[in-house]
């Protein structure tokens, strides 16, 4: 047993580690990506804005956009309120008496997120889509960079790194926001050279409307065991364009702001609804597993088959040495080291590279440095097992707020 | 109408749902128990640690090996002090002797050395008077050569009859025999006198002798010596195994040697257990549990185990543990004093 968890954590360690070194490397090489941009394209735009319980959020959110650069008469924004049982709607209406470029959509009974998603786009008229958080904040340019990403009718899907709007605000959103970076300004960067993004978040995910109309079917299908599937639209929209032969991509150039969750609920409910979309997501692969070996990129295979797999295992070590009683001994001050310095590794990265993400006290990361043992251990396995849940995630119990 | 692709589904589900739900409160169960069992371990000070040492044991069966193997070496040691305790007896005996002997050739060596003293000038003399009578005599000598001449001469012209001549020769030999006798009573008289002075050779012969005697003492005394150091090294060893032994005799594992006691508990420094104390075992590692014996003696012996859950290294005592239900000592804990809980 020993030497199995041995041999899997240095699997672990090592394809992680050949990852990022290639990906530091890449990142150096092609500081601003491989693709050659269009500004000139100006297609006709519909954001998608889905709504639930977000309360003055929404209002924020359809500011930025209303603040964008991008041709205002070649851009419109579709809000849906998903019944939300706060003043969300009220804010929506406030912004649709400023912006004449709005169109609300209230929904009578709460449908869940794809489902607005997809109605919204059957509104919408434009050449383009994109799906943008109610709690995304966009940069004035930032719709411009996005758009001048599909020069190729290949193109089919773009996104845009998430930078966190609160990376301060407590420990919790420090971790998130070293993890953010890591996340989406390292380890992306070799899929975002091939131009095979496995995962655009949905935050901010700008796609074809006739790929998206394409792929509709096969995301309104989606079920668990006959129970409705509301998360994690945005990994399987990626998935699904990926596999209709299109190319995905994340455009570095673009900037965005997203609030990541400063209370451990949150967080929590947060990274169930994100484990539940990689559980589903890696069923989804096994099923189609013969179309991405004669379809996708082999470095896809990390994303949609390693990692899934490593984690298991990851999972079933930390299970084993549990049950067999290592479980304190195996924190030794060994791993407790590795653990500190991948950590300094990935802050000293962030604040050499993002300036903007600034952490203004880094050592409070590592605190939830061990976080990785309990998204193994108990949320893979509780995601796994409660995949016939379809709620929204974080906003479902919020109480109605005063305008 | 019933679809049977909708009730397969619904009862796909409804076992799902059952599924996870008992493994999701399971494993969350289990974690929860696993802190409990991590803070109640953090702070408790009764639970010791029960094993069974078998004859069979490795431990046991090095240590019977190592007794053995003393208890041997005090044998030959006994064995080697006896022949140094004869040697030595036999060793003094001739130091003694040579002791005297040595004491004995002093006195005797001092008093001919007196005598020689007081011998030499009287012999000297002698010997002077003896080399004058001689001379004197040598001179008489040289007259009878002349007489026995005159007798010759006498016989040829008769005036002598034979006999008287023979008479006369026989007197004459004589008389040298006697100066002969003079001259070697003289000679043997100056190597009397050369032998009784300090450097003669019979002086050098005793005085040798003399140093062989000293010599012989000298390597007889370092033979004792190194005897008794030998002798007493050997002692200090009987000392220190008989001791190593004893204490080997008051541990738990001899116990286990001569199978009168099997069952011991390994109590942390942090515990405190005393003999008679009773012994509690549980079912579930730390809930319900019951009364399984008591203890049977402490043993000031440290022993160093892996903590049960922690997996840390934990130094403590050993205590034997007497067990009403034998099979208690084949759990991982037992707890001391009391239940840990109340149940």
């Amino acid at each position: 047993m020993e030497f199995l968890i041995f041999l899997t954590t240095a699997i672990l360690w090592l394809g992680g580690t050949l990852i990022y070194v290639a990906a530091g490397i890449l990142r150096l090489h092609y500081p601003k990506g491989r693709l050659k941009k269009d500004y000139s394209l100006k297609p006709t735009l519909s954001i998608l804005l889905p709504c639930y319980n977000e309360g003055r959020t929404v209002y924020d959110t359809i500011e930025s956009i209303n603040q964008s650069n991008y041709p205002k008469d070649r851009l419109e924004i579709i809000v849906t309120d998903d019944c939300s049982v706060d003043d969300s709607f009220e804010w929506i209406q406030k912004a649709q008496e400023e912006h004449h470029n709005l169109t609300v959509i209230r929904n009578e009974k709460n449908l869940g997120k794809t489902h607005v998603i997809l109605n919204a786009m059957r509104t919408s008229k434009a050449d383009m889509v994109m799906i943008v958080d109610s709690d995304t904040v966009l940069h004035p340019d930032a719709i411009d960079e996005v758009m001048a990403c599909f020069t190729s009718p290949k193109m089919g899907a773009v996104g845009i790194p998430a930078s966190v709007k609160n990376p301060n605000e407590n420990s919790l959103t420090a971790y998130q926001t070293a993890v953010y970076y890591s996340g989406f300004r390292i380890y992306r960067i070799p899929q975002v050279i091939l131009n095979q993004v496995g995962c655009i978040g949905g935050y901010a995910l700008a796609i074809r409307r006739h790929v998206f109309m394409e792929i509709a079917p096969k995301l309104e299908e989606r079920r668990f065991l006959g129970c409705v599937v509301n998360d994690g639209e945005d990994r399987y929209i990626t998935h699904l364009t990926l596999l209709a032969g299109y190319e995905t991509y994340q455009d570095s150039d673009a900037v965005c702001w997203t609030s990541v969750p400063a209370d451990h609920l949150k967080y929590w409910g947060q990274q169930m609804r994100w484990r539940r979309t990689f559980v589903r997501d890696f069923i989804f692969t096994l099923q189609t597993l013969w179309k991405h070996v004669c379809d996708l990129h082999p470095s896809l295979f990390h994303t949609y088959i390693v990692i899934p797999l490593a984690l298991a295992v990851a999972g079933l070590d930390v299970a084993m040495v549990v049950l067999t009683g290592g479980g304190v001994a195996w924190f030794d001050h060994h791993r407790l080291f590795a653990y500190m310095a991948v950590s300094f590794l990935v802050l000293a990265l962030a604040r050499h590279f993002k300036k903007d993400q600034d952490l203004s006290n880094p050592l409070r990361v590592l605190i939830y440095a061990p976080w990785w043992i309990v998204n193994n251990f108990y949320l893979t396995l509780a995601a796994a097992l409660t995949l016939d849940n379809g709620d929204w995630g974080n906003r479902d119990k919020k109480k109605k707020e005063t305008k | 109408v019933i679809n049977p692709r909708v009730v397969l589904t619904k009862t796909a589900l409804y076992l799902y749902r059952t599924f996870a739900l008992i493994t999701l409160y399971g494993v969350l169960a289990g974690v929860m128990s696993y802190l409990v069992l991590l803070g109640f371990f953090a702070v408790s000070s009764s639970w010791v640690a029960p094993f069974i040492i078998a004859s069979t044991d490795t431990q046991v069966l090095d240590l019977t090996g190592k007794i053995v193997q003393s208890q041997q070496n005090i044998e030959n040691l006994f064995v080697d002090l006896n022949k140094w305790n004869k040697n030595l007896e036999a060793m003094k005996d001739s130091q003694k002797q040579l002791l005297s002997l040595n004491d004995e050739f002093r006195a005797a060596l001092s008093r001919q050395k007196h005598a020689d003293a007081q011998d030499v000038p009287e012999l000297y003399q002698l010997n002077q008077r003896k080399s004058a009578d001689n001379i004197v005599t040598e001179h008489v000598m040289h007259d009878a050569a002349e007489l026995e001449t005159q007798v010759e001469q006498d016989l040829k012209a008769g005036l002598i009859t034979k006999e008287d001549a023979l008479q006369s020769r026989m007197q004459i030999r004589a008389s040298r025999n006697l100066a002969t006798d003079g001259n070697i009573a003289e000679t043997m008289m100056r190597d009397v006198i050369r032998q009784k002075l300090p450097h003669s050779t019979s002086n050098m012969d005793t005085m040798a002798r003399r140093a062989e005697l000293a010599n012989s003492l000298v390597e007889l005394t370092a033979e004792i010596n190194t005897a008794e150091s030998q002798r007493v090294a050997d002692q200090v060893q009987i000392a220190t195994l008989t001791s190593a032994i004893n204490l080997a005799k008051r541990s738990p594992l001899y116990k286990a040697i001569s199978g009168n006691t099997t069952k011991f508990a390994f109590v942390p420094y942090d515990n405190e257990v005393h003999t008679g104390d009773p012994v509690y075992g549980c079912y579930l590692m730390i809930v319900i549990c019951r009364k399984v014996g008591v203890i049977g003696a402490t043993y000031d012996v440290e022993e160093k185990i892996t903590h049960p859950l922690f997996h840390t290294d934990v130094r403590g005592n050993l205590a034997e543990l007497k067990l009403s239900i034998p099979k208690a000592a084949k759990k991982n804990v037992l707890f001391v004093g009391g239940k840990p809980w109340l149940f």
